[in-house]
C-alpha cells in the first residue's frame, strides 16, 4: 500500500497538486486580470448551473493565454438560462458538476456550434451532433468517478473539481479539453459506450488534468518569460509516426502532456495496489505500460537542454516533481510486481531528429 | 488585494515571496518576487522618480541587512522587469514626477 498512498498524497498537495492553493491564485488571477482589463470578474462562486456558465463564459472570453480564435465567442447571457438544458452529472461527492441535457435549446445549441467550430478549425471534420444523454451513460460516469475516488481519492478531490462543466454530445471524437472553453471537458457518446469504467475514469481524469494544467500555466511560471509556441523547438512523438498524422509538440504542450502521462502512469499504478479494484488490474497493467512509455519520454525530452532552457523555474521544479511522485514511484511497483515498464524506445533516432528548432 | 493610489495592484500567490503585480495603463498581468513588488509599489508613488525610490529601496532593504550591492542589483533587476512588460510610466520617471519621452 506504501506506493500508491505516497503517490496520491504527493500529487495531491503543493503549489502543483493542490486544489486550494491553485484554485485560490487563480481566482486572484482572474480578478486582477478583469480589474486590469476593465472586465467584469467572473463569480467566484460558481454552484449552480447559471453560475457554471456564467463563470465558463466570461473565462472564455477573457481569456488572454494566447488561445483566442476569431469566432463569435459564448454571450455572457448565457447563464441565466441554464436551468432549462442542464442537470448535475455524477461527479465528486459534494462538488457540483453540470451537464446539457437539452442541446435542443438555443443556447445549448450555441454552445454546441461554438464546439464544432473549434474542432473544424482543428481539422476535424467528423459528425458532431448534439445526442442525448441516457440513464446509463450517467450510470458509467458515476462508477468512472467511483474508480478514480477509490484509487486516487486526494489526486481525484484536488483535480476533479477543477472542471464545472461535462459535455457528452454524440460524437466519434473520444474525449477531449478545450482550452476554448475553460473549466468544461467532453466525452463523446461512442467512446462512453465502448470503453471499459476503467478507460473512460482514465480519460476524465487526464481531461480535468488539462484543465489543471492551464491554470497552473496561468499561476506559475512555468515557461520562461520570453517563451513563445514560435519561438519554441518542437519535440517528436515518435509513437505517432504510425499514426495518420506526426506529432511535434512545442515544450509548453510537452510539459502539459508530460503532465496527463505521469498521472495517469500514477493513476494505474494506484489501481494495481487496490484489492477492491482487482477487476481492472488486468487492463491496468497494459494501461501503465502505455502511458509511462510516453511519459518517461516526454520526461527525458524535457531535461535535454536545448528543451529545458524553455522552461521557467516553476516549469523545472513540475517537470521534477513528476519524475519523484508520478514516474518513480510506478519504476518502484512495476519492480515489485515484475510489470516491464520502460521509456518508448529512441535508438532508432538522433537527437536531431526528435528535437526541431 | 493592495490597491495603491494609481493604478497597480498587487497581490500575493501562495508559493511564498511571489506576486501577482496588474496594471491598468497599460494593461498588464505579470508574476513578479518580492523586491519587484516593492520596487513597483515605491514608483507607482505620486511626485516619485526613479533615483528617489532607489534610493528608498537601499534605505528599506538596507535595515533588513541587505547589502547595498544585492539591493542595488535587485532594483536594476525589477525597473527592467516593469519597463520590459511596458511600465515604462513607472520606470521612466525624470526628477519632477514627468514622464520621460525618451
Amino acid at each position: 500500500m506504501l506506493v500508491r498512498s505516497e503517490i496520491d498524497s504527493n500529487l495531491s498537495s503543493g503549489p502543483f497538486g493542490s486544489y486550494e492553493l491553485l484554485h485560490e491564485d487563480h481566482d486572484t488571477f482572474l480578478e486582477g486580470r478583469a480589474w486590469a482589463y476593465h472586465l467584469e470578474s467572473p463569480p467566484k462562486t460558481a454552484l449552480t448551473s447559471p453560475q457554471v456558465l456564467a463563470r465558463i463564459s466570461q473565462r472564455m472570453n477573457h481569456d488572454l493565454t494566447g488561445y483566442d480564435l476569431p469566432w463569435d465567442r459564448l454571450s455572457p447571457m448565457l447563464g441565466e438560462t441554464a436551468e432549462r438544458w442542464t442537470s448535475p452529472a455524477p461527479w465528486l461527492d459534494g462538488h457540483p458538476v453540470w451537464t446539457i441535457t437539452d442541446w435542443a435549446d438555443a443556447d445549448a445549441r450555441q454552445l454546441l456550434s461554438l464546439m464544432r467550430e473549434i474542432f473544424r478549425f482543428s481539422a476535424f471534420d467528423g459528425e458532431f451532433q448534439a445526442g442525448s444523454v441516457s440513464s446509463d451513460d450517467m450510470a458509467k460516469v458515476r462508477r468512472a468517478c467511483s474508480i478514480l475516488q477509490e484509487a486516487i481519492p486526494h489526486i481525484s478531490a484536488n483535480t476533479l473539481p477543477l472542471v464545472r462543466l461535462l459535455l457528452m454530445p454524440d460524437t466519434m471524437v473520444p474525449s477531449w479539453h478545450l482550452m476554448q472553453i475553460p473549466e468544461s471537458i467532453g466525452i463523446g457518446q461512442t467512446f462512453l459506450r465502448q470503453a471499459s469504467d476503467l478507460v473512460i475514469a482514465e480519460s476524465i481524469l487526464h481531461e480535468c488534468l488539462h484543465e489543471k494544467y492551464v491554470q497552473l500555466r496561468l499561476v506559475r511560471g512555468l515557461l520562461a518569460s520570453c517563451y513563445t509556441d514560435d519561438s519554441s523547438p518542437g519535440v517528436l512523438l515518435p509513437w505517432t509516426l504510425t499514426q495518420p498524422r506526426k506529432r511535434i509538440f512545442k515544450v509548453n504542450r510537452t510539459l502539459s502532456t508530460l503532465h496527463v502521462y505521469a498521472h495517469l502512469t500514477a493513476f494505474h499504478a494506484a489501481v494495481l495496489e487496490t484489492p477492491e479494484l482487482v477487476e481492472h488490474h488486468p487492463e491496468a497493467s497494459a494501461r501503465i505500460r502505455l502511458n509511462y512509455e510516453r511519459g518517461a519520454y516526454l520526461s527525458e525530452a524535457l531535461s535535454w537542454r536545448e528543451i529545458s532552457n524553455h522552461l521557467g523555474s516553476d516549469g523545472d521544479h513540475l517537470h521534477k516533481w513528476l519524475e519523484s511522485n508520478a514516474l518513480a514511484p510506478a519504476r518502484k511497483l512495476a519492480r515489485d510486481r515484475e510489470i516491464g515498464l520502460r521509456p518508448y524506445p529512441t535508438e532508432r533516432w538522433s537527437r536531431r531528429e526528435l528535437v526541431s528548432a | 488585494m493592495t490597491e495603491t493610489q494609481t493604478s497597480i495592484r498587487i497581490a500575493p500567490i501562495s508559493i511564498k515571496g511571489r506576486y501577482f503585480l496588474f496594471a491598468q495603463n497599460p494593461p498588464t498581468v505579470m508574476m513578479v518576487d518580492a523586491a519587484t513588488a516593492v520596487v513597483a509599489q515605491l514608483l507607482d508613488q505620486p511626485q516619485s522618480d526613479t533615483s528617489a525610490c532607489r534610493e528608498k529601496y537601499l534605505g528599506i532593504t538596507g535595515r533588513r541587512g541587505v547589502s547595498e550591492e544585492v539591493a542595488g542589483s535587485q532594483f536594476d533587476a525589477a525597473v527592467t522587469a516593469l519597463r520590459a512588460a511596458g511600465l515604462t510610466r513607472l520606470t521612466d520617471i525624470t526628477p519632477g514626477g514627468n514622464l520621460n519621452p525618451g
